[in-house]
């Protein structure tokens, strides 16, 4: 193992946005084994229990195989991979601590002018560990727990293992086991019962060095009536070499209670973004997600809601937009295991420049989900002849008194609208521009003002040479 | 043209990109040597011989099917290939270029035999050849098992409308299995109420491979006793200015169990394509189920492409206004029952589409 590595990064383009020469403090180096793993828990100071699992987490990987469906993944060697980095040795309590290589990074992307306005809280994630960390005093008043995952485990191990794992086991798929066996970094969020965190909790995430995967875990717990809405943002500079991003999310909806998680995900377009996401929401609660994918080589995300309580509500609303070399393989599962449960999933994608955006669904209606109401809209613009576009839902029902309905379209910008837009005196281009912002309007209204803003100009940015 | 696949006994749908469609699948008859015969009206043989077409029995090499080579070459539909490296037993209806049948076809398979039955019943269209036929294909005795392909080629400017109702006395294990491909400015208008009883697996095709050329499939199904069905019907674009519909309709009373996939499909090229699909199910006992999936594959930006589906029990509001007007509620039910499927009748009738 590396004790000090002297990762360099190169290649960097102008359009990629910041790139700094950050040097991590302690590196695994490349490629895993159980040494790695052993390496990393001791690193960590974790308890036994967590190395065992981790350990065990790693015998399913190696036995799992990959995905034998969607995008081609047989580029990703990962046995090239360093699996564990630490960027600082410390957890950075106030901005002023925080190393001045990493924190013009998250300047330059914009946390502490987001904090500032906006956020009560935030967690950045730098590499593979959380380096800054904050909490605003009225939330850490309410009993709200807020921090990275591995000093939740430090500070509140019963916490960590009464929920780690319990939504995602290891033997999910692949990438959860991987991520099992070297997770590091991520969220942890306890929100208290009838606590209302009335304003969004943010957290950034970021990878700065070629071939280091990001394997953070988060956890999200909000418990009976209580509410909260978390939000995270992707971005990543460019590198030659590919970078891995396979992070673990379980959140928690205990009865009558709310969670939304807002990610808005621009990885650089090297970036393998293989996610796993689910959530529990018991009687009465109500679960959002609201996911954006803006960037990344592949991503394979399917983020899915257990109806586990009468009552419960879960949505998901999506977009992503594929351009030249991308391929948004997405989609939501809604799983209803109990009866008058709802759920509603809305998917926009955009493909431009020869990307790739397809939709992969399932709604899931078990025995005990009695009247249980489901409804899917799936759109799709596709901007040029190159670009394409798959949806595939699948609807398992095995009840008789459900309903559930399904919708989908796939088209080029309408010219109808194009024509009339022009004959008020727009040029094509800013026709164009205004069609695809009205077509993502149901997505971006539901964002906080900044990433509203943020995600107007990124997808302006990105189609730049598709539109007029 | 060899048939390029190795027989196999056991059939199941393929995995789509990681989703298993029909989890069910069953042993198709590997031949047959069951008794079967043919009946068809009179006025549409001669019709039909007077233009030069023919309609005929054939018992033996696929040699016979012409296009045979061009739907071997674009269908990637598994069964069909299987189906045809057995000996074809069934029917061939060919018209040659310009014959224009003004009476209807009506063609009936009929066998009352105990042993496993396959047939073929493959339509070979001239240019602006045109055709109406009602094909029935009847199971009247105890077939444990049928194997059904119906299909062909329609040349340009064809155009073909075909009804097809599948029956049978007592339970079986069908594959019911369609695969057309059409050329420039052809027209399929295909509808299709499958009511064997028991297990039903369905794998319905049809390549747009003309520019221009259309196809319509509409398909019924009621369900009871213990009916498992499971009908993929896919339509494929290759042609410029293309256009497709799918409606597919079920009511599912007991304990019966339907699955419709429905696929549109535009491939590169295949510019100003239309694709349009409508799956929809009304359970209307406890004990029934059913799921709808339907499916998008586009590549080609210059198309307009949609699907809509939905799974449910009647409307309750709807129930209780028919029953406020003095109606009992088994009428009530029906009424909206007949409603739910009035559609696609029309769509059959040809009011439509």
């Amino acid at each position: 193992m590396d004790e000090v590595s002297t990762t360099q990064p190169g290649n960097f383009k102008d359009e990629w946005g910041p790139m700094d020469d950050v040097r991590p403090v302690f590196s695994t180096g490349v490629g895993i084994n159980e040494e790695t793993i052993q390496a990393i828990s001791r690193a960590k100071h974790e308890p036994q229990w967590m190395l065992d699992l981790r350990l065990q987490a790693y015998q399913i990987y190696q036995s799992m195989p990959m995905p034998s469906f969607g995008p081609d993944l047989s580029e990703i060697d990962l046995n090239e991979i360093k699996y564990f980095q630490r960027a600082t040795d410390r957890i950075a309590r106030n901005w002023e601590d925080v190393p001045d290589e990493i924190k013009t990074t998250f300047e330059r992307i914009g946390v502490p002018e987001a904090e500032r306005k906006y956020l009560a809280g935030s967690a950045a994630q730098y590499e593979s560990e959380a380096v800054y960390h904050n909490l605003k005093q009225d939330l850490e008043s309410q009993g709200i727990i807020f921090m990275d995952t591995d000093s939740t485990l430090k500070q509140h191990p019963e916490l960590v293992r009464q929920y780690f794992g319990k939504l995602i086991a290891a033997s999910d798929n692949k990438f959860a086991a991987l991520n099992t066996a070297v997770w590091s970094g991520g969220t942890f969020l306890y929100v208290p019962k009838n606590v209302h965190a009335d304003v969004p909790i943010q957290s950034y995430f970021r990878i700065n060095a070629g071939r280091t995967g990001q394997f953070e875990r988060t956890l999200i717990i909000v418990d009976e009536g209580g509410s909260v809405n978390y939000v995270e943002g992707c971005t990543a500079p460019n590198y030659a070499e590919d970078s891995l991003h396979a992070a673990v999310v379980e959140v928690f909806v205990k009865k009558d209670a709310y969670c939304r998680y807002t990610t808005i995900q621009n990885w650089s377009t090297n970036v393998y973004s293989l996610e796993t996401k689910r959530a529990q929401a018991e009687a009465n609660s109500t679960m959002e997600w609201v996911d954006g994918n803006l960037g990344s080589k592949v991503t394979m995300k399917y983020p899915s809601i257990y109806l586990t309580g009468a009552g419960a509500t879960g949505s998901m609303l999506s977009i992503a937009a594929a351009g030249a070399n991308m391929h948004q393989d997405t989609g939501a599962k809604m799983i209803h295991l109990a009866p008058n449960t709802h759920s509603t999933i809305v998917s926009k994608a955009i493909c431009h420049n020869g990307g790739r955006a397809d939709y992969r669904g399932l709604i899931k209606y078990t025995k005990a989900a009695k009247r249980a109401k489901s409804h899917v809209e799936c759109d799709t613009i596709l901007m040029d002849q190159d670009s394409a576009s798959d949806t595939f839902p699948v609807n398992d029902i095995e009840t008789s008194d459900g309903t559930i309905e399904h919708e989908a379209h796939v088209s080029k910008i309408s010219e109808a609208q194009l024509y009339y837009l022009k004959s008020r005196g727009l040029d094509e281009a800013t026709a164009s521009q205004l069609i695809i912002m009205g077509f993502l309007e149901p997505f971006t209204k539901q964002l906080p003002m900044e990433y509203a803003v943020e995600l107007d100009r990124l997808i302006k940015f990105q189609m730049e040479d598709s539109i007029g | 043209m060899a048939i390029p696949l190795n027989k196999t006994t056991t059939a199941s749908y393929p995995r789509i990109l990681g989703i298993r469609y029909d989890p069910a699948a069953f042993t198709l008859p590997d031949s047959s040597s069951a008794a079967w015969d043919w009946e068809a009206n009179a006025e549409a043989l001669q019709a039909i011989n007077a233009a030069g077409g023919t309609v005929r029995r054939i018992n033996g090499a696929t040699a016979e099917l012409s296009g045979l080579p061009q739907l071997l070459a674009s269908t990637d539909n598994q069964f069909v290939q299987q189906h045809l490296q057995n000996p074809v037993q069934g029917m061939v209806i060919s018209l040659p270029d310009r014959a224009e049948i003004t009476p209807a076809l009506n063609l009936t398979l009929r066998t009352e035999s105990t042993l496993p039955v396959e047939w073929t019943v493959w339509f070979d269209l001239g240019d602006h050849s045109r055709l109406t036929t009602k094909l029935t294909l009847d199971l009247a005795g105890e077939v444990p098992q049928s194997n059904c392909l119906i299909g062909g080629t329609l040349a340009d400017e064809s155009n073909l409308t075909l009804i097809t109702d599948t029956q049978s006395h007592q339970a079986t294990q069908s594959l019911l299995l369609g695969d057309f491909v059409s050329a420039r400015d052809a027209n399929l208008d295909w509808s299709l109420w499958p009511q064997t009883k028991g297990q039903l697996l369905g794998d319905l095709n049809v390549t747009l491979a003309g520019t221009g050329s259309r196809a319509t499939l509409n398909l019924a199904r009621y369900g009871y006793q213990d009916d498992w069905v499971g009908i993929r019907g896919k339509i494929k674009h290759l042609g410029q200015h293309t256009f497709s519909r799918i409606n597919m309709r079920g009511v599912l009373y007991e304990n019966s169990r339907v699955n419709f996939t429905s696929i549109g499909q535009i491939d590169h090229g295949a510019s100003d394509a239309d694709a349009d699909q409508e799956s929809r199910l009304m359970t209307v006992e406890p004990h029934a189920k059913g799921s709808v999936n339907p499916v998008l594959v586009i590549d080609e930006n210059d198309v307009r492409a949609g699907h809509a589906a939905s799974v449910g029990q009647y409307d309750e509001d709807e129930i209780y206004y028919l029953q406020s007007r003095g109606l009992p509620m088994a009428t009530a039910k029906q009424i909206l029952i007949d409603n739910f499927m009035e559609p696609i009748w029309r769509l059959r009738n040809g009011e439509v589409g």
